[in-house]
Order: C-alpha cells, then sequence, then structure tokens
C-alpha cells in the first residue's frame, strides 16, 4: 500500500470575485522511500499541492489517505500530531527563527514532539542533528551569522529532528547559488538511501528535478506527466514504482 | 509543551524584545506599587487614628472597691451595670435639682470633704466619703481605709490582687492590668523632703499611661514585684524637688515610712503639652511595687485596678464582662448593687470639671452614653478611613488597568509580528493549545514580573511615607500575596484574547502572513 495515496484533489481559492482553481483533480501515490521530483512552471499549484500533503490546509474536494489514515476526518490537534511526527518541512525562505540559536532551531519540533523528551536529551539529539549536516560548529550561532546554504542545512537539521517518514521540501534551494544546491540535493539522497526517508521535493528548475527517482509534472493544477527518472544524477537507485501516469 | 516550558519559551520570547517588555510590565509595576502603596498609607492612616484613641487613655478602664449606692435603688442589669448605682437619682424638685441630696440624712463624716460646706448639698451616700474615686489628695490612711474589717458593700476594701489575677486571665480582649493602692505619703532625702502621692502599682503601668517616658532608668520589675522589694520611681516633680533639675538619682536612695528604697527610675511627661506639675498625681507621685505597699502597711486589698482593653472598640465589652467576672467572684446576687465601680476613660472625661457626684448622676441617667461615646467614635473613625483607603486603592487600581491594556496591547502586537512564528510552530507540530499557552505564559510573565517588581516598589515608597510623614505605612504579608494573585489575573485576563487569536490561525495562513 502506498504511503500517500491522493485521489482527484481539489483546491479553489477565491479572491472577491475572482476564482482561481489551484488544484483540478490531482491524482497521485507515493511509496515509502521514492524521491519524488514536483516541476512546473509557476503558478501551477505546486505549492498548493505541497500544502494538502503536509495537512497544512484542506482540500475542497479529493481524498488523502496518509499511511491508510483519512487525513479529512482528523482534528486540528490530530493534524498538528501528524505534522510533528509524520512530515519534515524545508521552506525556501528557510524559516528560521530570528535571533535564536541554530541549536534552539533545531530543537523546535521536539518540544511537541508526544514523547516528552527532558531538555538535556533534546539538546544532545539536536547537537546530533546538526552534525548529520555538517553544521556541529555552528550551533550556537543566529541564523543571520549564517550562511544561506547553511541555514537551509540547519533546516533540514530540524525537519529531521522527530525522524519523520516523509520530508517536504518547497523550492528548497530556490534561494541558494548552484553549488550550496547540489550540496542539498546530495543531503536528500542521502537521507534516502540511509534512512529510506521519502522525498517529495518541489522545484520549478529542470536540472533539480533530475536529482528525483521520478518527476511528476504539474501543469495548471493537473498532472501532465509522471515518469521515472532514469537520467539520473549520481547517487541513488531506481524507483520501484516509476510510471507513467 | 508543558507549562514549565511554556514559561521557558515565553521568557526566550521577551528577551528577544527586552526594552519593549520592560516597558510593558512597567505599566504592571506602577499600578501594583501604587495599589499597595495606597493600601498601605490607608490602613497606616487608620492605625494612627487608632494608636491617638488609645495613647489618649480612651481604652483605658478603671475599677474602684467601694461603690456609691443611693438608698432604695436597686441594681439593673444590660450594658452599664456599672452604671446601675447612679441610675435614677430621686428628685425632691424635679426641674431644679440634678442630683437628690438630703441634708439632714447626711452626717458630717459622710458628706465628700471638698464638699464639706454646710450650704452644699450632701449626697445620701452609703460609703465612705473618703473612698470618693474622684478625689485625691485626703485620704485618711491605708490602714483605716483598708483594713480587712471594712469589707462589703460600700465599704472600700473589695478588690484584691487575686481579682487583677482574674481579670488578666479570664477575660478576653484585655491588654494590661495593673493593682492599684494609693497614699499620701512623705519622701524624705537627707533634709529634704516632700510630700506626694504614692502609688502601689504593677510593671504594666508605665504601658498603660501612653503619655509617660522613663527620664531616667526603668519602671520596677514583675521580679521586683514580686519579691516586694523596696525600689521607687520618682515621677519628674518628685525627682526635681529631692534631687534638683536634670540630675539622675537612680541607684541612690530616698526613705518612705522610714523604710530605704533605691530608686530605679524616673518617668516623665512624653509630650510638654502634658508636663508634671506639683500635685498632678502622676509626675508629681511616687511608684512602688503594690506587694512592697501591702506587706509594709500590712494590707491585703486594693483601691483600684487599672485594666487596657486591646482596641477602643472593645472597652465596653471588656468593662462589661468585668463586672460579671467581678460580682460572681465577690458572690454579689442579682438582686444587690456592685461593692466596685467600673469607670471608663470617657465617663470620667465626661465628668471633667464637674461636681463628681453631678457628674456620676449624668453618667448614671443617660444610659449606654460612654458605649455611644467610645465604639461611635471609633466605629466613625475606622469608616471613614476605611472609606479613604478604598478610594485610594481604587485610584491606584485604574493605573492597574492601564498596565493591564498595555500588557494587551503588546501582546496583540506580538501575535501580529510573530504570525510566521506561530505558522512555522505549527507546521512543526504545535496544537492550538500549545501557541495559547505560549503566549499567555508571555503575558502572564509580563504581569508578573512587573507585579513583583511593584511590590517592592510598594515596599520602598511605603517605606519612604513612613520616613517622610512619620506615618505607619506597613504593607502586609496578606497585601503581598493578592498582589501577586492580582498581577497573575491581569496577564490571565489580558493576555486572553491575544493568546486566542494566535492559537485560531490556520497554519498556512500564518505561515503565509507577510
Ligand atoms: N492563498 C491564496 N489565495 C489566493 N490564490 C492563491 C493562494 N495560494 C495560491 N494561489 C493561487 O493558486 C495558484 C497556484 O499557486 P501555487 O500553488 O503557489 O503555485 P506554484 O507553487 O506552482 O508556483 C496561483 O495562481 C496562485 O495565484
Ligand atoms: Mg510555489
Amino acid at each position: 500500500m502506498a504511503l500517500i495515496s491522493i485521489q482527484n484533489l481539489r483546491k479553489t481559492y477565491t479572491i472577491g470575485e475572482v476564482a482561481v482553481q489551484a488544484l483540478r483533480g490531482v491524482s497521485l501515490d507515493i511509496h515509502a522511500g521514492e524521491f519524488v521530483s514536483i516541476v512546473g512552471p509557476s503558478g501551477s499549484g505546486k505549492s498548493t499541492f505541497m500544502h494538502m500533503l503536509g495537512c497544512l490546509d484542506r482540500p475542497d474536494a479529493g481524498s488523502y489517505l496518509l499511511d491508510g489514515r483519512d487525513v479529512s476526518t482528523l482534528s486540528r490537534d490530530e493534524l498538528a500530531r501528524v505534522r510533528n511526527t509524520m512530515i519534515g518541512f524545508v521552506f525556501q525562505s528557510f524559516n528560521l527563527l530570528p535571533r535564536t540559536s541554530a541549536l534552539e532551531n533545531v530543537e523546535l519540533p521536539t518540544l511537541y514532539s508526544p514523547d516528552k523528551l527532558p531538555a538535556a536529551a533534546r539538546r544532545a539529539k539536536a547537537m546530533a542533528a546538526l552534525k548529520a549536516v555538517g553544521l556541529e560548529n555552528r550551533a550556537h550561532h543566529h541564523p543571520n551569522q549564517l550562511s544561506g546554504g547553511q541555514q537551509q542545512r540547519v533546516a533540514i537539521a530540524r525537519a529531521l529532528m522527530t525522524q519523520p517518514p516523509i520530508l517536504l521540501a518547497d523550492e528548497p534551494t530556490g534561494n541558494l547559488d548552484t553549488r550550496t544546491s547540489i550540496e542539498v540535493l546530495e543531503i536528500f539522497q542521502q537521507l534516502r538511501e540511509e534512512r529510506g526517508i521519502t522525498v517529495i521535493l518541489i522545484t520549478h528548475e529542470r536540472d533539480i528535478a533530475e536529482f528525483g527517482s521520478r518527476i511528476v509534472n504539474f501543469l495548471d493544477g493537473v498532472i501532465v506527466s509522471d515518469v521515472a527518472n532514469t537520467s539520473r544524477r549520481p547517487g541513488g537507485e531506481l524507483a520501484p514504482s516509476a510510471r507513467i501516469a | 509543551m508543558s507549562i514549565a516550558e511554556s514559561f521557558v519559551v515565553a521568557l526566550k520570547a521577551l528577551k528577544k524584545n527586552g526594552l519593549r517588555s520592560c516597558l510593558t510590565l512597567l505599566g504592571i509595576t506602577i499600578g501594583v506599587g501604587a495599589v499597595l502603596t495606597m493600601i498601605a498609607v490607608g490602613n497606616g492612616a487608620r492605625a494612627s487614628i487608632e494608636d491617638q484613641v488609645t495613647a489618649a487613655g480612651m481604652n483605658i478602664i478603671t475599677i474602684t472597691a467601694g461603690n456609691y449606692q443611693m438608698k432604695g435603688e436597686e441594681q439593673g442589669g444590660g450594658v452599664a451595670d456599672h452604671q446601675a448605682a447612679y441610675r435614677r437619682p430621686r428628685f425632691r424638685e424635679p426641674g431644679r435639682d440634678v442630683v437628690a441630696f438630703d441634708r439632714a440624712a447626711a452626717p458630717a463624716r459622710l458628706r465628700p470633704a471638698r464638699y464639706d460646706d454646710a450650704d452644699r448639698p450632701a449626697f445620701r451616700l452609703i460609703a465612705h466619703p473618703e473612698d470618693d474615686p474622684m478625689e485625691k489628695h485626703n485620704h485618711p490612711t491605708a490602714r483605716e481605709r483598708l483594713g480587712d474589717s471594712a469589707a462589703g458593700l460600700g465599704a472600700a476594701a473589695t478588690l484584691t490582687l487575686d481579682d487583677a489575677r482574674a481579670i488578666r486571665k479570664a477575660i478576653a480582649g484585655v491588654q494590661y492590668v495593673a493593682s492599684g493602692v494609693h497614699e499620701s505619703a512623705r519622701v524624705t532625702r537627707g533634709d529634704r523632703r516632700w510630700f506626694t502621692r504614692l502609688h502601689g502599682t504593677e510593671p504594666d503601668m508605665p504601658r498603660i499611661r501612653r503619655s509617660w517616658s522613663l527620664a531616667h532608668g526603668r519602671f520596677f520589675s514583675d521580679a521586683e514585684l514580686n519579691g516586694s522589694r523596696q525600689v521607687i520611681v520618682l515621677g519628674s516633680i518628685v525627682a526635681e524637688r529631692l534631687f534638683g533639675a536634670a540630675v539622675d538619682p537612680v541607684g541612690d536612695e530616698v526613705r518612705l515610712w522610714n523604710q530605704p528604697f533605691t530608686i530605679v527610675g524616673v518617668i516623665a511627661s512624653n509630650s510638654w503639652a502634658t508636663a508634671g506639675v506639683v500635685g498632678d498625681d502622676q509626675f508629681d507621685a511616687i511608684y512602688v511595687p503594690v506587694t512592697t505597699v501591702q506587706t509594709l502597711l500590712n494590707l491585703t486589698k486594693l483601691n483600684t485596678i487599672t485594666v487596657t482593653s486591646t482596641s477602643v472598640a472593645t472597652t465596653t465589652r471588656v468593662s462589661r464582662d468585668v463586672t460579671k467576672l467581678l460580682r460572681a467572684r465577690h458572690g454579689i446576687g442579682e438582686e444587690a448593687p456592685d461593692d466596685f465601680v467600673v469607670r471608663t476613660q470617657a465617663s470620667t472625661a465626661l465628668g471633667k470639671g464637674i461636681n463628681p457626684q453631678i457628674a456620676r448622676a449624668i453618667a448614671g441617667n443617660v444610659p449606654g452614653l460612654e458605649q455611644v461615646t467610645l465604639e461611635q467614635l471609633s466605629t466613625t473613625l475606622e469608616k471613614s478611613s476605611r472609606t479613604m483607603t478604598a478610594l485610594l486603592a481604587s485610584v491606584a487600581a485604574v493605573s492597574l488597568l492601564v498596565g493591564g491594556i498595555g500588557v494587551m496591547n503588546i501582546m496583540l502586537l506580538s501575535v501580529t509580528e510573530r504570525t510566521r512564528e506561530i505558522g512555522l510552530r505549527m507546521a512543526l507540530g504545535a496544537r492550538p493549545r500549545d501557541v495559547m499557552l505560549q503566549f499567555l505564559a508571555e503575558a502572564v510573565t509580563l504581569s508578573l514580573a512587573g507585579g513583583v517588581i511593584g511590590i517592592f516598589v510598594g515596599l520602598a515608597a511605603s517605606g519612604g511615607v513612613r520616613q517622610l510623614l512619620r506615618w505607619s505605612a506597613v504593607i502586609s504579608p496578606a497585601a503581598i500575596a493578592a498582589a501577586i494573585v492580582v498581577a497573575a489575573g491581569v496577564g490571565i485576563f489580558f493576555g486572553l484574547y491575544p493568546a486566542r487569536q494566535a492559537a485560531r490561525l490556520a497554519p498556512i495562513d500564518a505561515l503565509r502572513f507577510e
């Protein structure tokens, strides 16, 4: 059974008289361990789709089964728990708390996790996560004392704190140069290979999408193509469920 | 997220906006400080009024041995039992004479000495005239008056040291008790001699007489009382006559009844307004342990017992209890009159400057007069100072309200400013209640910190009032506890709305907020 199973998802934004159909019937299955790149031009509904996947917003219509559970039936508290335990977010703009050390930023999700860790254990875990992204010697730096690539690595460490099975990244390289972009993407590949984390990467850049094992193409709120990526950059293996939509 | 963690997070957030947080809690600080200071000042006013009233001796009750019962007078019950003896005098010529008199029935030896004038009306008394408590300087010897054989109604010798002990032990609201034997005596030092008033009394006396201060040495002690020691405290006038002004006679000896007495102290007035004068009975007087007087003069009875109540408001109640207790102790039946007189300072004050008998008749004919005087005065003062306290505190409470609105304002601003942070926290798994708790904790931290600093400000301010105005402005522990609770309450009340606003945000809207 698929980790994520989406059927005919719809979302319409209405601003005044104008109704924008951001998603017009999207169906998609994602299996555990896949590295899915979602590409498409700006305004094609990729971010809207990711908000649905991340339980940050509710669709107008359609169903979303996450690990077999119907997300639409969950309460606000249960959704918060799902976001905390199952999903790690990486944003284009990093979204680190300003004037707060890298270490404390990384600790943040554990503050809300159901397994109530003592402060010392949380700190140790955050330190380990920072070490995993190679930033243990920047633990006490504030975001404004870090480069963009370093900030994004802190954000990745934060996303991994609760050991979620899914990593959602919306344009994670949008604010980074090519070299640091590649570093970030290699971390994603490594996570998928070493920990079996399912990575869903949203980008509008074709060559970034090439890091995925599967490439899903959005256009005007619908999926226009869904292909296994054979011309992949080094690091990963072929996705087992790659298929054409 | 636990409550403790919420406060840790709140503290960090507040630290990031240090100056803003400080200014906000300053509002609460001023509010709490002002309320506390105003309550302290108000209570101080009340205490100082009560102080002045007790200093004026309004809480003093004097019990005098013997009674002046008029013929045919029956004992009444009720609140002013001790006044019953003076109730309803017989009026021979109503409208003209206030006090009943019977010249024929009053033999010369029964007439009060001062009014021995044949033209003056004689009061018909069943008492030894020399026992008139209003008469000061012309008593016969103590043995004559206090001899045990003379005990009984109308006679003087009805009070004992055991009565005084019983009053001290059995009656609630009694502050100090001092038994007294009063004499005229000649005290000598070498060839200087002075004829003055002798008071056999107890160590509580200087605490009862609040207008006293010790010019030299000390008052005699409980040990000296119990040991019937020959120690003496001189009034300032006596000390001046025997030793000269500004000489410290402590340790020296004087002779009384041909016995040596060691001087342990000199008492003087603490106010120029009531400075001692010759013949004044307080500073032109000498004080000796009552037990010493009883031993040397071979007495077992007392002239007076002086009692103070802990507050002016309870004086009447205490005096009533004293009457009841003494009647029981003296085995006086329902119908029989008291064999003692209980007076409060108010009834004495009423009679000042008036013929003592007339004074008694007035007091006796206006039931509860002194009760009205004492308790009404006391409660009126109490009421007005309470009103003042409430007024001051409510004005100060307005500043606390303004402080609370300041907290709310800053919290609303903070929620708006940190909408993206709220969205991020929600994306990372914060539940609405976690967000709510975080902002509520910030508001409570602000107002609690403000409140605690406010307590110190209040303590300092009331200390300043004490120093500058010499006014007892004291902040009670209860007021401090209340201030903490109120400060926390203000935080919760004014923090609740902003915190709910934060918690109700949809994660995606918060995250995308600009
Ligand atoms: N909160 C919103 N309110 C109104 N319209 C929105 C909102 N979010 C997205 N849209 C619209 O939905 C469409 C899809 O947007 P989005 O999912 O952000 O596209 P992408 O991420 O692919 O660039 C766009 O036309 C955008 O204008
Ligand atoms: Mg987008």
